[in-house]
């Protein structure tokens, strides 16, 4: 049976229910030892009159009433049990991310100024941290999984970049693996429009000058248009245009006025 | 009795009726390989009783994947590598060539078969399929497989056959319910079971050989197992209240069901061998719609104990139940995916929308709708895994539609006569 249907049933049953408890007044049964409790417990008005001869009818009707409650609040509980879950993830994630953002916050100045000499034990603490392989391994190793995209062996092309981004992290060319992870995604089969969006958001979170940013933006608004969510697909369509519309790389902003023009 | 009259009648007459399943594609991709698939040569008696160069290119063009070159443009039809032309196929921008001849021998006819990439100019599958002068659709769906299998990677499900329910109006407040089995492109229509009361969730078990659906016949609803080989019925429940969807478990020893004997409807596993019932579930709500998980161990269902149709996981060895769904205001009748990764269901997003097909990612947590029509139910998935049936409305008229897992692809199969629904894909066969 469909379950529609069923549900159906019950549903229509339990308001059957409700309003047949006065057919049960007809059960010969009649306890007068047990004392009703018509006024405090049956506000069912129709129900009314016929209750002082059907305490086994109340009672059953108290009993459907007490189910559907606990069915309510065990969906709430369940529900909420899971939202918890889900803020625990999340949080986990931030401290993550926002550890790793203070451990490079402490590794940049050094890089950039020379420091002072008090700061140099520190430096030296940092430096097995922000040891990178030497850049020429990084860019062959970039070259290789590019070259997979151009070859269109999309999935292997994919599996590299992640590869890239686990021994490469913060490379030189990590933000462009972010901005062709998040094309990839979307044309692998199956495609992943999630794992798209987390690509692109995390280029435009950790990377906000790069030269890719404005095709990010361009490219995650979309994948948000395409996911259904269409107010967030504009806001970031017309962030784009609002921060990369001039100038010489407006190109992807030019693209998202024409986006905009034809789907909204 | 004379309604099992009847259906012995059945069973003996129930040879191939004109396909009544027709399909529309609604939906394919933005860039399908192109393939020529030249008619194949005959070289038996008479005339072929099949286009089977048309039903690889129907077969194929189904998935979305491929779009067949159209026979008119062709500049030549080859039979072997020796006639093969390939700036021919060039000019005509096809990436992919078949060829092939039917040849009768000792053992039956023989279609040998050839598939080339025409840009790389090389053969890349070479085959033989045995079959039969009379069912050359099956040779057609053997050779779609091997096509779809090289270029894919994935299994092809083009040999399979699907189960479904139709529905005729006779008169006022009387229908005729068949039970149909089919190719999965709605070809070789067969009846298997005829009543005049309501049929319901046919389910195949993995052997391909027995299935299990539930008939009014007997006036209250009771579960029947068929063995499509010997046609043989047999009567599985006659208990009080509610005896409905059957679920094979994935070993075919074991049967998934919901039973209200007891109260309300519960899960229960009926050892198909020795009838042993064992109970599953046990909650004053309704539990019902049991899918099997492809280990065996678990089964998932759908239950209204949290105060709406949500998807549920019971782990059969400790009865250890675990909530699977949180989006959406309903969500029900699950089907797992054969890899696991996810389950197909009904999924409502709030009380206002309609009732889509959508997938949950069991990893993620996400829930991804697949289908835009409405009221849409009773999803069944190929034994690949690529794509997926579903009943739903089309033209005030229920009609079975397809949607490929990543939603990519969609077709209908509108029947001709009445309404049709509760699709089962059946395994893979051979």
């Amino acid at each position: 049976m469909s379950i529609r249907c069923l549900f159906k049933t019950a549903l229509f049953f339990s308001a059957v229910f409700v309003y047949s408890t006065a057919s049960y007044a007809q059960a010969p049964i009649v306890d007068a030892s047990v004392p009703s409790n018509v006024e405090e417990s049956a506000p069912a008005p129709q129900a009314v009159g016929q209750q002082n001869t059907n305490p086994q009818g109340e009672l059953f009707y108290q009993l459907q009433l007490l189910q559907q409650e606990v069915m309510q609040l065990r969906g709430q509980v369940e529900e909420q049990a899971y939202e918890l879950q889900k803020v625990k993830e999340q949080n986990r994630e931030r401290y993550i991310d926002l550890d790793r953002r203070i451990g490079e916050l402490s590794v940049t100045p050094v890089a950039t100024t020379s420091p002072p000499a008090a700061a140099a034990n520190q430096q030296v603490a940092n430096l097995p941290v922000a040891a990178v392989p030497s850049t020429a391994d990084e860019r062959e190793a970039y070259n290789a999984a590019y070259s997979l995209v151009v070859s269109k062996q999309f999935a292997d092309a994919l599996n590299a970049f992640k590869q890239f981004l686990i021994d490469y992290p913060d490379g030189r060319y990590a933000p462009n693996s972010h901005y062709w992870m998040g094309e990839l995604y979307q044309v692998v089969v199956p495609r992943d429009l999630d794992a798209s969006r987390e690509a692109f958001t995390q280029l435009l979170n950790q990377y906000p000058n790069h030269a890719k940013v404005p095709d990010a933006m361009y490219k995650l608004g979309k994948v948000y248009f395409e996911k259904g969510d269409r107010a967030t697909a504009k806001q970031w369509l017309e962030r784009l245009i609002t921060e990369h519309g001039q100038g010489a790389n407006r190109s992807a902003a030019d693209k998202a006025r024409q986006f905009i023009n034809a789907n909204f | 009795m004379i309604r099992a009259v009847l259906i012995a009648i059945t069973l003996l007459f129930s040879t191939y009726s004109t396909a009544q399943l027709t399909i529309e594609i609604t939906q394919g991709r933005d860039n399908p390989t192109s393939i020529a698939v030249v008619p194949l040569g005959w070289q038996g008696s008479g005339l072929p009783k099949e286009d089977v160069a048309g039903i690889i290119e129907a077969d194929l063009q189904r998935t979305g994947q491929f779009a067949p070159v159209a026979r008119g443009d062709m500049l030549g039809s080859p039979q072997d590598q020796s006639e093969v032309f390939f700036n021919d196929w060039r000019l005509l921008n096809v990436q992919y060539l078949l060829i092939g001849k039917m040849v009768p021998t000792a053992t039956g006819l023989v279609a040998q078969y050839q598939l080339f990439d025409v840009y790389a100019q090389q053969m890349i599958l070479e085959g033989r399929q045995l079959g039969h002068p009379d069912s050359l659709r099956d040779i057609a769906h053997a050779i779609s497989d091997s096509i779809y299998e090289k270029m894919t990677g994935i299994r092809g499900a083009f040999s399979t056959k699907i189960l479904y329910v139709s529905a005729v109006k006779r008169g006022e407040a009387l229908y005729t319910y068949r039970l149909l089995k089919a190719d999965v492109d709605g070809a070789r229509e067969q009846v298997l079971f005829e009543s005049d009361d309501p049929i319901l969730t046919p389910s195949w078990a993995p052997d391909g050989e027995r299935i299990a659906y539930v008939s009014f016949e007997t006036s209250r609803p009771a579960i029947f197992m068929q063995n499509l080989r010997t046609g043989e019925r047999t009567q599985l429940t006659n208990f009080q209240g509610l005896n409905g969807a059957p679920s094979w478990s994935p070993d075919g020893k074991q049967l998934a069901m919901v039973l209200s004997k007891d109260g309300s409807p519960d899960i229960y596993v009926m050892d198909v061998e020795t009838r042993n019932l064992k109970r599953v579930t046990r909650h004053f709500a309704i539990d019902t719609e049991p899918s099997w998980l492809p280990d065996g161990k678990s089964i998932i269902f759908t239950s209204d104990r949290g105060g709406r149709p949500q998807i549920y996981q019971v782990t059969l060895a400790n009865g250890y139940e675990e909530r699977l769904t949180f989006e959406g205001d309903y969500n029900a009748r699950a089907r797992v995916i054969p890899d696991g990764s996810g389950i197909i269901m009904v999924h409502r997003e709030t009380r206002l929308d309609d009732f889509h097909i959508a997938k949950l990612d069991i990893d993620r947590g996400t829930i991804e709708a697949l289908t835009e029509t409405t009221l849409d139910e009773s999803p069944s998935i190929s034994p690949n895994g690529a794509i997926l049936l579903y009943a739903t409305k089309y033209r005030e008229k229920g009609i079975l539609a397809a949607v490929s897992l990543d939603g990519g692809v969609k077709f209908r199969l509108p029947s001709r006569f009445g309404d049709v629904r509760e699709p089962a894909w059946s395994p893979f066969l051979n």
